[in-house]
């Protein structure tokens, strides 16, 4: 089911002693992490305790106070020059480090003015220069790919929050990126359209994309993961393969957590 | 009341009334267009451009009409320049209007969602191509009320031309009364005039801003929202 043990001797994502201030509030402490090339990354945890935070780092729309990412061979923000001098990336260079890194948000952030199918080649055309053709085609193909094939010409506002999520995923997808970011991707639906995300998501897991997944589904996070985080206030509590997480959690705090948490047993 | 009068003065009127138009609607293009740079600038430029568009922008707006129209008659040709009367008009119009309109446009791009914004970020667009594909193709139909509202702006505005004697509906009504001295009959005429205009154009307005735009039909009758 999973691809645990293949192909995890590359390592695509390193963060180093990433923290992150807002004002004299440090929502993020230390954090470190290393992400081998398909592996998939559930980051759990109450509101407030740093995760999406976190997450948004990894593409820099969050800037780290302290420490450095590094993805598939760049750190994200800033690299450095022949004499080892750490310089702050143009946004030029950045943008061009974002196309390695598909994100999806809980809002979904659909461009309310164009249709799934225009939503979703807007960034092969626009930011990778494929032909207009080509790139409606591989609009299809993945709006396809996330059982969409009969709303391709809605606009937004005429599709279900499950569909938007599963277009906004078509649109990271689309950019063929080497890691995916989803940020609370269902804490805007209801049971039945989260399950509609997750089950693609799911589908998603068995091919070989890095995910780093952020979300209060802890039935979901258990059949997916390969690795579950869980933060509070900024401090990573206890990381491990689901099994320990969930079934034998070594720290009160996540066993606290977990009396919390609704699984439901057969779905997703 | 001569009613008579009043009917027989309106051809007369209306040739004014098109240079009142030309004129004004010119200025809003015109002002348009330096309003959409300054307004792009004013949104994602540099702090010192920011701060410029902003004196600028202050001076426009804190500025009577009349007074900047003289500055333009009286100013411009102190600089050698020797435009024809119209373009005068069109000149000090252009700068009266467009104090509003970089507002406007900075109002409409500011409104657009910031979600919408870091989503075109993470698939690597830049501030640039996200202005360009994402920000102001949906505040066009934002910018269409207040755009009116200056254009109703302006078509009054342009009245005051008459100060450096453009030919205009307000001027046009002025040389018929000194003729005929008949104040009420001709202002009546002439607010009228204005008036069936500006509604004109507003009904226009609203018509094109609720038609115009597909992805923000409430209904397309062709596809269900709930399949």
């Amino acid at each position: 089911m999973m691809i645990r043990g293949e192909k995890m001797s590359d390592i695509i994502l390193k963060m180093n002693n990433v923290s992150k201030s807002f004002g004299d509030v440090e929502v993020v402490k230390d954090f470190n992490l290393e992400v081998m090339m398909g592996e998939k990354i559930v980051f759990a945890g109450a509101s407030g305790s740093g995760k999406t935070t976190l997450l948004r780092m990894i593409n820099y729309l969050e800037i780290p106070t302290k420490g450095k990412i590094w993805i598939d061979g760049d750190y994200i923000g800033g690299h450095y020059d022949e004499k080892d001098n750490w310089l702050a990336d143009t946004p030029k260079m950045l943008a061009e480090k974002r196309k390695k890194i598909g994100m999806v948000f809980q809002n979904f952030n659909l461009f309310a003015h164009l249709r799934a199918v225009d939503n979703v080649a807007i960034g092969p055309v626009k930011v990778l220069g494929v032909k207009k053709k080509e790139a409606i085609e591989r609009a299809e193909y993945y709006l396809e790919k996330v059982h969409l094939e009969d709303h391709m010409k809605k606009f937004p506002h005429q599709m279900s929050g499950g569909q938007q999520q599963r277009v906004a995923i078509a649109r990271a997808l689309a950019m063929k990126p080497k890691i995916m970011l989803f940020d609370e991707p269902t804490s805007a639906l209801d049971p039945k359209l989260t399950n509609e995300v997750l089950e693609v998501m799911q589908e998603l897991a068995q091919e070989n994309l890095t995910m780093i997944v952020v979300t209060h589904e802890m039935g979901f996070a258990k059949k997916f993961a390969d690795k579950v985080i869980y933060l509070e206030d900024g401090i990573v509590i206890e990381a491990g393969p689901p099994e320990q997480i969930f079934d034998n959690p070594n720290s009160e705090k996540t066993r606290n957590f977990l009396s919390y948490c609704v699984f439901k047993e057969g779905g997703i | 009341m001569d009613f008579s009068f009043m009917l027989s003065i309106i051809p007369r009127l209306l040739k004014a009334t098109v240079l009142t138009l030309q004129i004004s609607c010119i200025s809003l293009i015109l002002g348009l267009i330096f309003g959409m740079i300054l307004g792009v600038i004013r949104t994602i430029g540099n702090p010192a451009a920011k701060s410029i568009i902003n004196v600028f922008v202050a001076f426009c707006r804190g500025t009577p009409a009349a007074i900047q129209i003289y500055a333009t008659f009286f100013l411009l040709p102190r600089f050698g320049i020797d435009l024809p009367i119209f373009a005068v008009g069109v000149i000090a119009l252009t700068f009266n209007s467009v104090g509003y309109q970089v507002e406007i446009v900075r109002g409409a791009l500011e409104s657009i969602d910031k979600g919408q914004i870091e989503a075109a970020t993470s698939i690597g667009m830049s501030k640039i191509k996200i202005m360009r594909y994402i920000i102001i193709p949906q505040s066009i139909k934002r910018m269409m009320a207040p755009l009116t509202n200056e254009l109703a702006n302006l078509i009054k505005a342009s009245s005051v031309l008459l100060i450096i004697s453009v030919y205009e509906l307000t001027k046009a009504g002025y040389a018929i009364i000194s003729a005929s001295f008949k104040y009420a009959e001709v202002l009546i005429i002439v607010a009228l005039i204005y008036f069936v205009i500006v509604q004109t154009l507003c009904k226009i307005s609203s018509y094109l801003e609720n038609n115009l735009f597909a992805y923000t039909k409430k209904t397309n009758k062709n596809i269900s929202i709930l399949n």
